[in-house]
C-alpha cells in the first residue's frame, strides 16, 4: 500500500509539473495578469472602485504638471512606452526558463510611485490591447496589484533603505519585493474569488500562491539583480538623463 | 506578436465599417455575455468565431494562438481549483465535496466537486469575454479607438498620452530589438550571468535612447509652436454595410430574448 501511494503521488506530481512546464515555457508567461473573464462581476467592479481614486488623483496631479509645462506630456508618454517595452523583454530567470519583468521597481525608483501608477495602468491597457494579455474587466484588479501595490511597496522599501545609507541593497530589495508584492496580491485576489471548501480563502491563497511561486520567486530575484545592474550603469554613464527624469518628480511635489 | 495584432487590425476585411458600430456591437455582446449563463456564453463565442475568422478574415491559426493565452492562464489555475486539501480529522466537513481522494499523512488530498463546477464557469465566461475583446482588438485599429474616445469627450490628457504612447511603443520596440540583435551577434545572452548583464545594458541603453528621442522631439515640436495640443488629421471613409448590421441586430435580439426568457 505504501509503495503504491508513493507511486501515485510521484505520478501526480510529475504530471502536474510537466503540465506546468509545458504551459509556461513556450510562451513566457505574463503570469501576473489575471486573464479576461476570471473575476465575477461584483469583484471586477470592486477592484475598479478601489483603483479609480488612485488613478483620478494621479491624473489630476499630472494634468497640473502638463498644463504648466506641455513638453512633459511627451516625456510621460515616452516613459510609458519605455515601461511597456521593458515589460515585453524576456528576462532569463534563475531556473533557466524565461519570463517577463514587471518593471515596477525600476519605474517607481525612476519616476516616483504616483506617476508610476498612472503610467503602469496605461502600460497594462496597452498590454491588453496590443498583446492580448490581461483584459478589460480584470484591468482594475491588475492595475491594483501591478501599478499601485507593486510600485508603492518598491518605493517605500527603497526609501527606507536609502535613509539607512544602503542604496544598492535598497534597489535590489525594492525591485524584488515590489515584484513579490504584486504576486502575493494577485494570489489574494484569486483566492478571495475562489475560496476552498475546506479552509476557505486562506487555503485557497496557499494553493494559488504555491503554483505561482514556481515561476515568480526566481523571476523576482532575477529582476532585483537586473534593476541593480541597470541602476549602476545609469549612475556611472547617464547622470544627465537621470536629471531630466527628476523633472517629473519635482514638478509633482 | 503585437505587431501582428496591430497589422491585422489595419488590414482586416471589416476595416471599412464605422468603428462605432463595431465597438458598440462588441461592448453590448460583452455585457450580455457577462450576465448570462454558460450556454449563451458558448453561443456568443462561436458566433464571434464566425465574425472574426469568416467576415474579418483573420487567419485561423493566429486566432487559436491568441485564444491559447487565456486558456494557458486557465490551465495554470486548474490545480489550485481542482485539488483540495483538508485535515484528515475534519473529513466530515467536506465529505460532500470529495469525488476521489486519498490520505496523505495527517491530510486528505482530493479532487473537488466545487472546483470542477467553478473551473467550468470560468472557462466559458473567460472564453466568451475574451472573444468579445479580441473582436475589438482585431478589427478596430487603436488610432480609431482613440478617435472615438475623443469624440465622446474623454479627458484630453488621457487621449494624448494614449496616442503618443502608441506611437513611441513602436519606435522603442524597434530600438530594443536592434540592441538585442547586436548583443546576440557579440555573444550576449550566452548563459544566465551574461544574460542578465546583457539585458541590463540593453535596458539602460534603451532608457538613454528614449530620452535622447524625447529631446529631439521636444525640440522639433517647440520649433513648430507646440502649445500642449496635438491635432492629427483624420480622414473618414467608412461605409455602413447593412448586411452585417442586420445580422448583428437579429442575432443580438435572439440572444437577448433567450436570456430574458431564461431569467423571467
Amino acid at each position: 500500500m505504501n509503495t503504491r501511494l508513493k507511486n501515485r503521488i510521484c505520478l501526480g506530481l510529475m504530471a502536474s509539473f510537466s503540465c506546468l512546464i509545458i504551459i509556461s515555457s513556450p510562451n513566457p508567461a505574463y503570469a501576473m495578469h489575471i486573464a479576461e473573464g476570471f473575476l465575477p462581476m461584483s469583484w471586477a467592479v470592486f477592484w475598479w472602485l478601489l483603483t479609480i481614486p488612485f488613478l483620478v488623483f494621479g491624473f489630476k496631479s499630472l494634468s497640473h504638471v502638463t498644463q504648466k509645462n506641455p513638453e512633459l506630456k511627451l516625456l510621460l508618454a515616452l516613459s510609458g512606452a519605455f515601461g511597456f517595452v521593458l515589460s515585453a523583454l524576456k528576462i532569463p530567470s534563475v531556473t533557466g526558463s524565461c519570463s517577463h519583468p514587471t518593471g515596477t521597481g525600476l519605474g517607481a525608483i525612476l519616476f516616483g510611485p504616483s506617476v508610476m501608477s498612472v503610467l503602469g495602468s496605461l502600460v497594462l491597457l496597452f498590454q491588453a490591447v496590443l498583446l492580448a494579455h490581461g483584459g478589460l474587466t480584470t484591468l482594475g484588479a491588475n492595475i491594483f496589484s501591478m501599478a499601485i501595490v507593486g510600485p508603492w511597496v518598491a518605493f517605500v522599501i527603497y526609501s527606507i533603505m536609502v535613509s539607512c545609507g544602503k542604496q544598492k541593497l535598497g534597489i535590489f530589495f525594492g525591485a524584488t519585493l515590489g515584484n513579490l508584492a504584486t504576486y502575493v496580491v494577485t494570489s489574494i485576489q484569486l483566492a478571495i474569488v475562489f475560496p476552498a471548501v475546506e479552509g476557505g480563502v486562506m487555503a485557497s491563497f496557499i494553493k494559488f500562491g504555491g503554483i505561482f511561486a514556481i515561476t515568480q520567486i526566481p523571476l523576482a530575484i532575477s529582476e532585483g539583480f537586473l534593476t541593480v545592474l541597470v541602476w549602476n550603469w545609469l549612475q556611472s554613464y547617464a547622470i544627465n538623463e537621470l536629471q531630466t527624469l527628476k523633472l517629473l518628480k519635482i514638478q509633482e511635489g | 506578436m503585437h505587431h501582428q495584432i496591430d497589422s491585422l487590425a489595419y488590414s482586416n476585411k471589416l476595416r471599412s465599417l464605422p468603428p462605432e458600430h463595431k465597438l458598440g456591437f462588441a461592448l453590448l455582446l460583452f455585457i450580455l455575455g457577462y450576465i448570462s449563463s454558460c450556454y449563451i456564453q458558448i453561443l456568443i463565442s462561436v458566433w464571434l468565431i464566425i465574425w472574426i475568422i469568416v467576415y474579418a478574415g483573420i487567419p485561423f491559426v493566429f486566432y487559436c494562438q491568441l485564444l491559447a493565452i487565456p486558456f494557458g492562464f486557465w490551465l495554470m489555475s486548474l490545480p489550485p481549483l481542482l485539488i483540495g486539501i483538508g485535515a484528515f480529522s475534519s473529513i466530515n466537513n467536506f465529505q460532500q465535496d470529495v469525488i476521489f481522494g486519498f490520505p496523505l499523512g495527517n491530510f486528505f488530498l482530493y479532487l473537488s466537486k466545487q472546483g470542477i463546477a467553478q473551473s467550468g464557469i470560468i472557462f466559458t465566461r473567460s472564453w466568451c469575454l475574451t472573444s468579445c475583446m479580441y473582436f475589438i482588438l482585431l478589427t478596430v485599429p487603436f488610432g480609431e479607438i482613440i478617435t472615438v474616445l475623443q469624440k465622446y469627450k474623454c479627458p484630453t490628457l488621457l487621449t494624448d498620452l494614449l496616442l503618443l504612447m502608441y506611437r513611441f511603443i513602436f519606435i522603442l520596440t524597434t530600438t530594443a530589438s536592434e540592441l538585442i540583435t547586436a548583443q546576440k551577434a557579440r555573444f550576449g545572452y550566452l548563459n544566465w550571468r551574461r544574460g542578465i548583464y546583457s539585458l541590463s545594458l540593453a535596458i539602460a541603453q534603451l532608457l538613454t535612447k528614449s530620452l535622447e528621442n524625447y529631446r529631439q522631439i521636444s525640440l522639433g515640436l517647440t520649433s513648430r509652436g507646440f502649445q500642449g495640443e496635438l491635432r492629427v488629421w483624420h480622414s473618414r471613409r467608412y461605409y455602413t454595410n447593412w448586411r452585417y448590421i442586420n445580422e448583428a441586430i437579429a442575432g443580438y435580439s435572439c440572444l437577448l430574448v433567450v436570456v430574458l426568457a431564461q431569467n423571467y
